[in-house]
């Protein structure tokens, strides 16, 4: 089975007043059927730019690359189409939730037209249909009296009720692949709870493939399948869930999962933080750009830049120290 | 978690009916209660309410004909003043002819100024201004490049040589409103559009692969409806004192028919002798601007999406 979403190399830059800014340089990962694929990172290091690259949402350039696609019905790549294409692509067959329910929903069109919008684009339904499978959907998606809050204004509703309309919007037409850009960060804890289970509910009942964005590694290991993490426009490491949390190899992610406060952490002890600050990605160095805040660098770090390389079953890792051993890696 | 009872595959329900919490009915005495907090702009709603009447049962309000002439009745003082009678009401003018009926009768020139020069240029700004925000680059550029000359002609040069050519008629005037005053809704337009398409349910709709020309009708219009509104209101009120304008320079209407500018223009000469036959025209363009003023006020206040939550 070829996985649902193939990215190879994915290159996206941005020209800026201030000079061309190198949002994602090299980043390749996969997602198959079924499966929840969490990318984590901190705030700039590329993630959201990468996904929405793929649907070209967002307005850099895109320099090289290619996003293999497969659903069932056809295998295309993502970066090659047309804008017509490209627009069927969206919505009808991957579905995309943004960050921030409340800006997301039109403020003066019911909740119910927004979500019949999808619909009646991509799979042409009249106005009645639309209207009988909005209100499925919102069932679907658990807001009660689905029927007449058809009618309500996104006002009218929480923020955890808003995620659901938009969730429900993303998969109104059956997609195979959800892109969840940090869907629970603008949201309280008892309600990404809800959230996160609903979008693992209706993974199962709709076969879709998630791609989670966070920074929430709270999260992540409540859902993900797999992870990949990215710092600075590339992915630092990748591994399924238990073996990233068990044995991180990458310095970047021992330092965040050694940032997380524990419960059985003692009190007297600080949180560890990883020192410096993330790079200015206007720059496209030679070194890795973790050197600066990485406790293990040697001379290899600052003379070229590390490729992602396996250093597990299906565990990757770009980085030239094996920290298991203590020494730099073999054969790389 | 959810509490759904339906299932995909379950049979699909009656639409239920629409609840009471957004029935017309509920809408409206929302929007009344709104109103009624603001004082000032019930005094609007009620000042454009006795113009729009005015000038619509006319015929019902007025004594006599606005043209016709008593000059044994001529240069009457008003009523409550001494040698006036409640024969007529506001007093003659200096050929006699009732200045209250010619009052009645000069709201429908005003209003119909103000309602259809505004419509043209809201309409003309509206389609223009959401082509050049919509559209950005060179289009813009071309667009906006023609309205800033518009804005920059003198339009009382502009209606003076309309005037010479085409003739003085009310038609005339509202055309020349309704372009030269376009520019200001372009404006207006085209900055919301530019402000709606950064929005993120502009990026939500282009990401469930909205085509352009859909977005552009079905989300971008509806959220211009709002500040577009609040400017034709000043825009309406300001055309009523521009036409006040002209019609006292005689650019306007034919002297035949009684406009405010009009009667302004003959009392000038007698402002010192005669003070109300320039005075009662001359209340009335204040107060009918003014009540558009307060209105426009209120729209704005009420329209402010920052403050659209605050139900009670």
């Amino acid at each position: 089975m070829p996985p649902v979403l193939q990215v190879d190399n994915l290159v996206v830059r941005f020209n800026t007043q201030d000079g061309t800014v190198h949002a994602v340089n090299g980043v390749s990962f996969e997602v198959h059927e079924g499966e929840t694929l969490a990318i984590v990172g901190e705030s700039g290091c590329g993630k959201s730019v990468t996904m929405m690259s793929l649907l070209r949402l967002a307005s850099g350039r895109i320099l090289s690359g290619s996003a293999l696609f497969n659903d069932g019905y056809s295998q295309i790549d993502l970066l090659k189409l047309s804008e017509p294409e490209l627009r069927q692509v969206r919505g009808g067959r991957i579905g995309f939730i943004f960050q921030d329910p409340l800006s997301s929903l039109n403020p003066v069109l019911t909740i119910g037209e927004q979500i019949a919008e999808s619909l009646r684009e991509h799979l042409e339904m009249d106005e009645l249909a639309a209207h009988q499978r909005t209100i499925e959907l919102l069932a679907q998606v658990g807001i009660p009296d689905a029927a007449s809050r058809y009618h309500n204004y996104p006002h009218q509703f929480s923020g955890g009720m808003r995620q659901r309309v938009m969730i429900a919007i993303a998969i109104a037409c059956g997609p195979k692949l959800l892109i969840a850009d940090e869907p629970t960060t603008a949201l309280d804890v008892t309600i990404q709870a809800q959230i996160v289970d609903l979008v693992l509910r209706l993974q199962k009942e709709l076969g879709m493939a998630v791609i989670w964005i966070t920074h929430d590694l709270g999260i992540v290991a409540g859902m993900a399948d797999r992870v990949a993490v990215m710092y600075a426009g590339r992915v630092a490491e990748t591994a399924p869930l238990d073996e990233l949390y068990e044995h991180p190899q990458h310095p970047y992610t021992i330092g965040l999962l050694g940032a997380l406060p524990r419960l059985d952490e003692q009190k007297t002890s600080r949180l560890v933080n990883i020192k410096g600050a993330p790079p200015d990605l206007r720059n496209e160095p030679r070194h890795c750009q973790f050197a600066f805040r990485c406790g293990y660098a040697f001379e290899r770090c600052w003379a070229e830049q590390p490729s992602l390389v396996q250093v597990g079953g299906q565990h990757g890792a770009a980085c030239f120290y094996d920290v298991t051993q203590g020494v730099p890696r073999h054969g790389v | 978690m959810s509490e759904s009872t339906l299932r995909p595959g379950s049979p699909i329900p009656q639409l239920a009916p629409v609840t009471d919490e957004n029935s017309f009915a509920q809408r409206v005495r929302y929007v009344l209660r709104l109103l009624w907090r603001d004082k000032g702009a019930v005094i609007g709603l009620l000042l454009f309410s006795l113009l729009v009447f005015s000038a619509i049962f006319a015929d019902q309000l007025a004594l006599y004909d606005p043209t016709a002439q008593n000059l044994r009745a001529a240069k009457q003082p008003p009523a409550w003043m001494e040698g006036g009678s409640w024969e007529y009401p506001l007093g003659t003018d200096n050929l006699g002819r009732d200045l209250y009926t010619r009052i009645i009768y000069g709201s429908r020139v005003s209003l119909t100024v103000g309602v259809f020069g505004t419509l043209i240029a809201a309409t003309l700004g509206l389609v223009i201004g959401m082509l050049a925000g919509f559209m950005g680059g060179r289009v813009d550029g071309i667009i906006m490049t023609i309205v800033n000359v518009i804005l920059a002609l003198p339009y009382l040069l502009f209606v003076v040589f309309i005037a010479g050519v085409f003739g003085r008629s009310l038609f005339n005037v509202i055309l020349i409103f309704g372009i030269t005053d376009a520019p200001i809704f372009v404006r207006v337009a085209r900055g919301e559009v530019l402000k709606i398409r950064q929005s993120g349910y502009v990026e939500s709709a282009v990401s469930i692969g909205a085509k352009p020309f859909h977005i552009l009708v079905d989300h971008i219009l509806p959220n211009l409806i709002g500040p577009l509104l609040t400017v034709a209101t000043f825009e309406m009120s300001a055309m009523i004192f521009y036409e006040a304008g002209l019609s006292f320079l005689g650019l306007s209407v034919p002297p035949s028919v009684p406009s405010w500018g009009n009667m302004l223009e003959q009392g000038r000469s007698v402002l010192r002798t005669l003070p109300w036959i320039a005075a009662f025209p001359g209340l009335a363009i204040m107060l009918s601007s003014l009540g558009m003023n307060l209105l426009g006020d209120w729209l704005r206040d009420v329209l402010d999406p920052r403050l659209r939550r605050a139900r009670k």
